[in-house]
């Protein structure tokens, strides 16, 4: 139970992570080119957009349905489907983040604090959902 | 003697309520491959969405040293710039080019480059090294060329020895660098801060349309809803 708990907790904190990052990039505080951290440079570099849609927004997405996945998995003899979903969720959740942590270092050349922490959000949880996937085998 | 009901060899007890019956092995293969899947599909759109495409001065449109458009346009855009921040690149790269094609070389407006370097040392440098590259009118071949090559802040990426090298690319050659190294402009670019501070300019990319002030990274939609009511 308490890995479960963790899982919600860690969804949590990369949900508040990524809506920081949706709220900076549609409030125009990338315009301000002020601070010591590379989120700046990260988020206005090309690959700050999926399409049409902003990398933040799709991580928001990500760890909107993590949380909802993770938080129904609180209650008593929770369907196995949920913890499929999260599974599937979080593998592609970290597979991306790994993907975009290569971008941030080998060809923005700038990390991103924030993004950081919404990366290992989402490993955490992957992490735990593969300990839970062994509890359960 | 009473026994005990015995597991089969191999079985497992039933966990505590709650993980009983975890997903099956097909299950989770699914949900994996649906996850690669996924993630492969985004990547390859993102990258084929995101090669970059160079913003060239587009032929005939009028550029003089920091101004490009027609002196008789409609409107009048001040944008102040660092040449180092990332939004001012993402202005450069993502919107200026519909601006120059559908605004500027049509005549209806012009757009006027004020340095307001306050990033650091390599503002300042790269601000002198595009009025240095001003004097053969190739002001906005290098502002391109600087947008696109941005790197970290102060990292080096505009240093003099890398400004000379990126202006060599672009054909300026020795008086460019003699330009650069005295620091001919050096003032000129602090001029065109300071002023921007007494506008009122504290972040970058700060623009003026007609005298309207208006901060952060313009989408081009943003542009054109500004600029329509203004050209016509």
């Amino acid at each position: 139970m308490n890995r479960r708990i963790a899982a919600v907790a860690l969804a949590a904190i990369g949900l508040l992570g990524s809506a920081y990052l949706t709220w900076v990039h549609y409030s125009g505080q990338l315009a301000l080119c002020l601070g010591a951290g590379g989120c700046e440079t990260v988020q206005a570099s090309r690959y700050a957009m999926v399409g049409p849609a902003p990398v933040a927004v799709l991580g928001l997405a990500a760890f909107v349905v993590a949380l909802a996945l993770a938080r129904a998995r609180l209650r008593p003899d929770p369907p196995t489907w949920l913890l499929t979903g999260l599974f599937g969720v979080t593998l592609a959740g970290t597979l991306f983040a790994a993907y975009l942590t290569y971008l941030e270092l080998f060809v923005i050349g700038a990390v991103c604090p924030w993004c950081v922490v919404v990366d290992s959000a989402m490993v955490a949880v992957f992490v735990l959902t593969l300990l839970e996937l062994r509890g359960s085998a | 003697m009473s026994r005990r009901p015995r597991r089969p060899r191999g079985a497992r007890a039933a966990p505590p309520h709650g993980s009983s019956g975890g997903p099956d092995r097909r299950q989770l293969l699914i949900a994996a491959a649906i996850a690669v899947v996924a993630v492969a599909g985004l990547i390859t759109f993102a990258n084929a969405q995101s090669a970059p495409p160079p913003p060239p001065v587009a032929s005939g449109i009028r550029v003089a040293g920091s101004v490009m458009g027609e002196p008789t346009a409609a409107v009048t855009v001040d944008e102040w710039a660092d040449l180092q921040c990332p939004a001012c690149r993402a202005f450069a790269l993502g919107t200026e080019p519909q601006l120059r094609t559908a605004y500027i070389a049509t005549g209806k407006v012009r757009i006027v480059f004020h340095h307001f370097a306050f990033i650091g040392q390599e503002s300042l440098w790269a601000g002198e090294a595009l009025e240095c590259a001003g004097e053969p009118n190739r002001f906005w071949d290098l502002h391109d060329r600087l947008y696109a090559v941005q790197g970290g802040e102060n990292t080096g990426t505009f240093s003099k020895a890398n400004l000379e090298k990126i202006a060599s690319d672009l054909g300026l050659g020795p008086g460019f660098n003699s330009c650069l190294e005295t620091d001919r402009y050096l003032q000129r670019v602090k001029d065109d801060t300071n002023a921007g501070q007494a506008k009122g300019v504290t972040a970058t990319p700060t623009f003026f349309v007609n005298g309207r002030k208006l901060e952060g990274v313009l989408s081009f939609d943003q542009l054109r809803a500004i600029l329509d009511p203004l050209v016509k």
